[in-house]
């Protein structure tokens, strides 16, 4: 763990404000960029983010400092993310896969935000744990243990529900021809 | 190319994307901080003066409502004539 990042928490832990918002102004980027894969929504993602803030927060006592802040910080993050998610699918009924679901083409081939978009549409149709573990995987480059590390789930599981997710994703690309589609992915 | 390859690839674009979210500092500080308190002196002064004036008009009106004269029972009266002489 940084100095900065020791110091900081332990004046915050002291009673300091302004420590913890030097720790909100250092890791917002890196939270910024996780909250977006649960939410591509701006406002949507600004609550996530600062929900990840309020609980680290909260929870500043039980850092033990044994793993580099932001590593805690992530795991903080993917729970709430998971938790919107779980929150999400119970307020909405499932919509399958038609044609207008899924974006338009993007002109430019490496556009970003447009693959953003059309990834988020195809895993939205996963359930939220199958969905979890494939954005970590894909968008997070996340071993099975980090996985497993971010989420308090088994190895196992975490291959295990990788594996019934590709199989799912991969009939939901077939099904909205996603080849034909974007033929720029190639 | 696979349907899974073509995934693989939307996703290596998509992790270059930034995120277009602005700063959450000012937010998440104002809701760990705890609400500034607010002077309530002047405020319950006024309260405890206004609780007391309708409590004395109150009394006051009662007082009057059963001790009073019915002002129609009065008005449907027999007149009493005297003579004065």
């Amino acid at each position: 763990m940084a100095n900065t990042d020791r110091d900081d928490i332990q004046a915050a832990l002291a009673g300091d404000d302004d420590a913890f918002a030097r720790i909100v102004e250092r890791y917002e980027p890196q939270v910024a960029k996780l909250m977006w894969r649960f939410s591509r929504d701006r406002t949507t993602c600004e609550e996530l983010m600062q929900d990840v803030f309020v609980e680290a927060y909260l929870s500043l006592e039980t850092y033990r400092g044994r793993a580099p802040f932001l590593h805690w910080l992530r795991r903080i993050g993917t729970r709430v993310g998971y938790r919107f998610w779980k929150r999400q699918q119970r307020q909405r009924r499932h919509v399958p896969l038609s044609d207008a679901d899924l974006p338009a083409a993007p002109a430019a081939p490496s556009d970003p935000a447009a693959a953003g978009r059309v990834l988020e549409v195809l895993l939205s149709q996963l359930k939220p744990p199958e969905r979890l573990v494939l954005t970590l995987q894909y968008l997070e480059q996340c071993s099975v243990k980090e996985i497993a590390r971010r989420t308090g789930w088994t190895a196992g599981m975490v291959k295990m529900r990788a594996y019934r997710a590709r199989k799912k994703l991969r009939r939901i690309a077939r099904t909205g021809r996603l080849l034909e589609r974007y033929e720029w992915t190639s | 190319m696979d349907e899974l390859e073509a995934i693989e690839a939307l996703a290596r674009q998509a992790r270059l994307e930034e995120p277009s979210v602005g700063s959450v500092r000012s937010r998440v500080m104002s809701h760990l901080r705890p609400p500034r308190t607010v002077r309530v002196g002047p405020l319950s002064l006024f309260a405890a003066a206004s609780a007391l004036a309708a409590s004395i008009v109150l009394a006051v009106g009662m007082w009057l409502w059963l001790t009073g004269s019915d002002p129609m029972a009065e008005l449907c009266a027999p007149v009493q004539v005297g003579l004065l002489w």
